[in-house]
């Protein structure tokens, strides 16, 4: 009896769990486990599973130049936003590190990025970049098309993002400036360091945990980039913004292919915990602290 | 040679706190200058003014000939260690000590040759590969102390270096500052509340409260001769013993007039005393070592009606070579520095005699020492 009494207390414990593991079953196991299942089949076009055909998604993709040609840009693309919002953050702090009038209103102006919703961003951008009534144009006084033009498409969406992400990068970088002692800058001052050497010598290093982890969430970040594209380029002009995300759409929900589209998803799963692993790897061994 | 000259230097913060008044100061080369003070009185902000980390709001600070108040920290020349020894976290130590100089461009070799000699002299040459945050606070100490003489500066500047270490640690870095000052000549500016510290360390003391030099001397001379009441109180453990009272004269003799006591005061001072301030209140101020009983320890002074003071034992602590009492006479509170056998027990009666060509006078109002004789600035 007493055992009994004993065992139902202990299962206790797993009851208070409930909630969370059904909130994460439904939205996060389940759709992860269906995507892996669907992407060894054919589909309907309700996304029901009616073929098995093994790993030929894969292969489909892995000989398919648009998938080639997606992975590329999605590159090119990750490349641009994190080097470009980590400096936009970075700088950013920097300037509201010093104590001046006003300086919370900059402080907010600079992290208000994050609380944009990129799809609405990304609307305000395109009339921006509208080649005929856009500021953008009218202030450089140049002709440029600047979605509907293949060069400058994709870095158009890449600059939008880069700054959407940069204000959550503000944040990341202020918090850890702050957690730069001040007196080794007033050492180094006296040390005879110049700014620059201050910047690199003892700025930088002192980020570099956290810098660490900015670059992981940026990355993770950047290949999830979808509400921009949608909105701004659907993909086009041709295939040049046609991220890994928005093909995986287009797959799903304009060519009914959902077996193609879990088999990319799977991909875009395994590059990014490849890269985070990677990333993880490198800082046990570069990080300083 | 390289002088060191503060001229009405005041420091104001948002046009309103005045933290440092007036200053006016000439170190000169290889002093070893300590500025001691209670907590607030401005003598670190002067510290950082002349490292140039501070603004100076108004006056002249003069570093060798030049015209310093504009010139940036950075091209003062002077080496500083902190309080909280500002070691930089993800650099080791060599780097750390090697940074002064890497930033300089000094060649590596030049560099890992003087890093070795620092860390020689002060021991902490098994330390070189460690991160500071793997240090104790005597060793962070010393690397920060080892960064510091990396380079010959015109001055060292020290806030409070040992302020976060234990009582025996700082004894012993104490010593090591002596002789480190002694082997490199260089001129030493050092901030302390620590009145032994400043006593023990320096060749020059200079005495600040709320953002004045009440008195800059040699460490003998404001012991011996201080210039007011806060000096007298501030300097020496346990502090000097105060008494408020009348001046009488009587016949050719003056009369120090007091609760329980009447002293008279002897010789030349005595004259003068009686001349200037006869029913007057002054205050008298007798240092603990200079009370005494008659018997060990009198060192042959004289005892008797003419200097006796009186109370009841409200403390008796053993010091180990000699003990302290403690005296109270209904609102005066004494300490005696007397020898352990000296009898009395806590709550008994207790005479005492003063050594009243020892004591010092201040005037009641200016709280100026009568008979201070003059000192250097």
């Amino acid at each position: 009896m007493r055992q009994w009494t004993e065992r139902l207390k202990q299962s206790r414990a797993y009851l208070y769990l409930i909630p969370c593991f059904a909130v994460f079953g439904v939205f996060l196991f389940y759709p992860f486990v269906k995507t892996i299942y669907l992407s060894f089949y054919k589909t309907d076009k309700m996304g029901q599973a009616k073929l098995f055909v093994g790993v030929e998604n894969y292969t489909d993709l892995l000989t398919s130049e648009s998938f080639y040609n997606s992975m590329t840009v999605t590159l090119i693309f990750v490349l641009i936003v994190v080097v470009g919002s980590m400096l936009l953050g970075l700088l950013a702090a920097l300037l509201c590190s010093k104590a001046f009038p006003g300086i919370r209103a900059f402080s907010t102006a600079y992290a208000l990025p994050m609380a944009i919703a990129s799809s609405g961003a990304a609307m305000i951008f395109k009339i921006i970049l509208n080649p005929t009534i856009g500021i953008l144009n009218k202030l450089t006084g140049l002709d440029i098309n600047w979605i509907s033009d293949p060069k400058y498409a994709l870095i158009c969406v890449a600059v939008l993002t880069a700054w959407l992400n940069s204000g959550i990068n503000f944040l990341y970088f202020s918090a850890g400036l702050g957690n730069i002692d001040d007196s080794i800058y007033e050492r180094a001052s006296v040390d005879g360091a110049n700014s620059v050497q201050k910047f690199f010598r003892l700025t930088l290093p002192g980020l570099s945990p956290i810098m660490f982890y900015t670059l992981v969430v940026n990355i993770i970040q950047a290949f999830q980039s979808f509400g921009q594209v949608k909105i701004l380029t659907q993909g086009g002009p041709g295939e040049s913004t046609n991220l890994i995300v928005y093909s995986i759409y287009r797959d799903a929900f304009f060519n009914y292919r959902f077996g193609s589209a879990a088999a990319q998803s799977v991909i875009l799963f395994l590059i990014i915990m490849a890269l985070t692993l990677v990333m993880f790897k490198i800082e046990k061994k570069g990080v300083k602290y | 040679m390289s002088d060191l000259v503060l001229k009405n230097v005041n420091k104001v913060y948002d046009r309103k706190v005045s933290v440092v008044k007036d200053l006016s100061l000439k170190i000169e080369d290889g002093e070893f200058v300590i500025f001691v003070g209670p907590s607030g009185c401005g003598k670190s902000t002067t510290l950082r003014m002349i490292a140039g980390l501070e603004d100076i709001s108004s006056g002249e600070l003069w570093i060798d000939g030049q015209l310093c108040n504009y010139v940036e920290p950075k091209d003062r020349d002077l080496s500083m260690v902190f309080q909280n020894y500002a070691l930089y976290p993800h650099m080791n130590v060599y780097d750390n000590m090697a940074f002064s100089l890497s930033i300089r461009k000094v060649p590596k070799k030049e560099i890992d040759k003087k890093v070795h000699e620092a860390a020689k002299i002060l021991g902490i040459e098994h330390l070189l590969k460690a991160r500071p945050a793997n240090l104790s606070g005597g060793q962070k100490q010393r690397v920060a102390i080892g960064s510091a003489i990396m380079r010959k500066p015109k001055a060292f500047l020290m806030d409070e270096p040992l302020s976060n270490l234990d009582a025996k640690l700082r004894t012993q870095m104490r010593v090591e500052l002596q002789e480190l000052h002694k082997k490199l000549g260089t001129t030493m500016i050092y901030v302390t509340h620590d009145q032994t510290e400043a006593m023990t360390l320096g060749t020059r003391i200079v005495v600040m409260k709320e953002g004045r030099i009440q008195q800059a001397d040699t460490p003998e001379m404001i012991y011996d001769n201080p210039a007011n009441l806060f000096v007298a109180g501030f300097i020496g453990s346990p502090s000097m013993n105060f008494l408020e009272g009348l001046i009488r004269r009587e016949g050719s003799r003056t009369v120090f007039e007091t609760e329980g006591a009447r002293l008279t005061i002897p010789g030349s001072r005595g004259e003068r005393l009686g001349s200037e301030y006869e029913n007057r209140k002054i205050v008298l101020g007798i240092r603990p070592e200079d009370l005494f009983v008659p018997g060990k320890g009198d060192k042959g002074r004289r005892a008797g009606e003419e200097n006796c003071l009186v109370g009841t034992i409200s403390a008796r602590e053993m010091l180990g070579a000699e003990s302290m009492v403690y005296l109270t006479h209904g609102e005066t509170e004494m300490a005696a520095r007397l020898p352990v056998e000296t009898e009395g027990s806590v709550g008994s009666f207790f005479s005492v005699y003063a050594d009243l060509n020892r004591a010092h006078f201040f005037d009641s109002d200016t709280e100026k020492n009568i008979f201070y004789e003059g000192g250097f600035q």
